[in-house]
């Protein structure tokens, strides 16, 4: 249930139009955690929604961080 | 090899390891129609995917990208003086499906700051960088889009002689108004390159060595010197149309239209008109001159700062428009 699982994941979809065009249409921020779950484990991905939660606080921070008032 | 990037845009320009990296966000068919890149951004950055899921690259990345789909070329180049009714330009163009406006693109930023994070970086590396990353964002998503039109940092206006070598043909416009008027704006609420150190001083023709040490007024007159120094010094060479704040919006199309060679059946006029009728910058508001509240409030410190500094600039744009205008 390490990090790299949800890293090596992302990678994945990635490089798989199949599955984001799966994933991108979700704007419910419950409903795509779920669906990541459903769709790393059907692939063998042990993901936690923990995790996930995690990942994505971490990128708005990230992205609030490099953003400017013009 | 690269990863497919159709419907993706380049969204942060980074250093890791002294190499430029890009990020890439998911826009897919969505129209950039907000006031600001950085707010389109933020519009894509609620979906969850778009938070998790992002493409990073090497910058020299869009070398390959660039053979592959060069987009469409630029139709026009907005450059201004901030704060001046150049975002209600940019919201006009944008109101039609058919244009791709791109306005204030930190990333076009980071490429023409480049050499400053690596002095080795020359002059020829970022105009094959400005061309490559101006194509990335040229490329049709939702394959009605006819013309790509790039509205530049204010402060972008000092470096017209490297996009020009980069874009010799692209026709461009300048948006200025009163310096007065513009301090008012940016007393109220300054812009990123109003407060010291958020942009490289030397991108704005400022001594880094200073910028700390100077009165905040003073700091803002100069930065904005350098911006009205800088246009009124191109103009005459490069061939710019002037654009004052006075003649908005009417001259969007009356003359952008024409100088852009943009197409527009009545129908697209007036959706502009429509949304020329609203404050760029808060779309829930209604545009309407502010010519009058503005110089109302301009403290004498400030007025003695705009005549000091930037006065002389203005005084020489607007000779320049006399002489454009017959």
């Amino acid at each position: 249930m390490s990090r790299d699982q949800l890293d090596e994941f992302r990678n994945l979809v990635l490089h798989d139009p199949e599955l984001q065009t799966q994933l991108r249409s979700i704007a419910d921020r419950r409903a795509f955690i779920e669906r990541l779950l459903q769709l790393g484990a059907e692939r063998g991905y042990q993901l936690t929604a923990e995790q996930i939660e995690t990942a994505l606080a971490e990128a708005r921070r990230a992205w609030s961080r490099s953003r400017s008032v013009r | 090899m690269l990863p497919d990037l159709s419907g993706w845009l380049p969204i942060r320009l980074d250093w890791q390891q002294d190499q430029p990296m890009l990020d890439w966000c998911y826009f897919g068919e969505r129209h950039l129609t907000e006031p600001f890149f950085d707010q389109t951004i933020d519009v894509a950055l609620r979906q969850p995917f778009n938070l998790l899921f992002r493409h990073q690259t090497p910058l020299a990345a869009l070398a390959e990208l660039h053979d592959r789909d060069p987009g469409l070329p630029p139709s026009g180049f907005v450059f201004h003086v901030s704060r001046c009714g150049s975002t209600l330009v940019a919201q006009a163009l944008a109101a039609l499906p058919q244009n791709i406006v791109v306005a204030e693109a930190g990333t076009i930023d980071g490429v023409l700051q480049a050499h400053y994070h690596d002095p080795a970086i020359s002059d020829q590396q970022r105009i094959a960088w400005l061309r490559w990353m101006v194509g990335a964002f040229g490329r049709p998503r939702a394959g009605q889009e006819r013309h790509l039109i790039v509205k530049f940092d204010s402060w972008h206006t000092r470096d017209l002689p490297l996009i020009r070598r980069a874009f010799p043909d692209v026709p461009w416009i300048f948006v200025y108004r009163d310096p007065i008027e513009v301090l008012v704006s940016h007393q109220r609420m300054p812009g990123l390159q109003m407060v010291p150190g958020l942009v490289d001083p030397r991108a704005l023709g400022l001594d880094p060595a200073t910028i700390f040490e100077m009165p905040q007024g003073e700091y803002r007159a100069r930065v904005l010197a350098g911006i009205y120094y800088a246009a009124s010094e191109h103009i005459p060479a490069l061939g710019g149309r002037l654009v004052p704040y006075h003649t908005l919006p009417g001259a969007i199309w009356q003359l952008l239209l024409d100088e852009f060679k943009i197409e527009a059946s009545a129908a697209d006029v007036e959706q502009m008109r429509q949304a020329a009728q609203r404050n760029a910058k808060r779309p829930t508001q209604v545009f309407a001159d502010d010519t009058g509240d503005k110089q109302q409030a301009a403290t004498d410190e400030l007025r003695d700062l705009s005549d000091r500094w930037v006065r002389p600039h203005y005084e020489r744009l607007e000779a320049l428009y006399r002489q454009q205008n017959g």
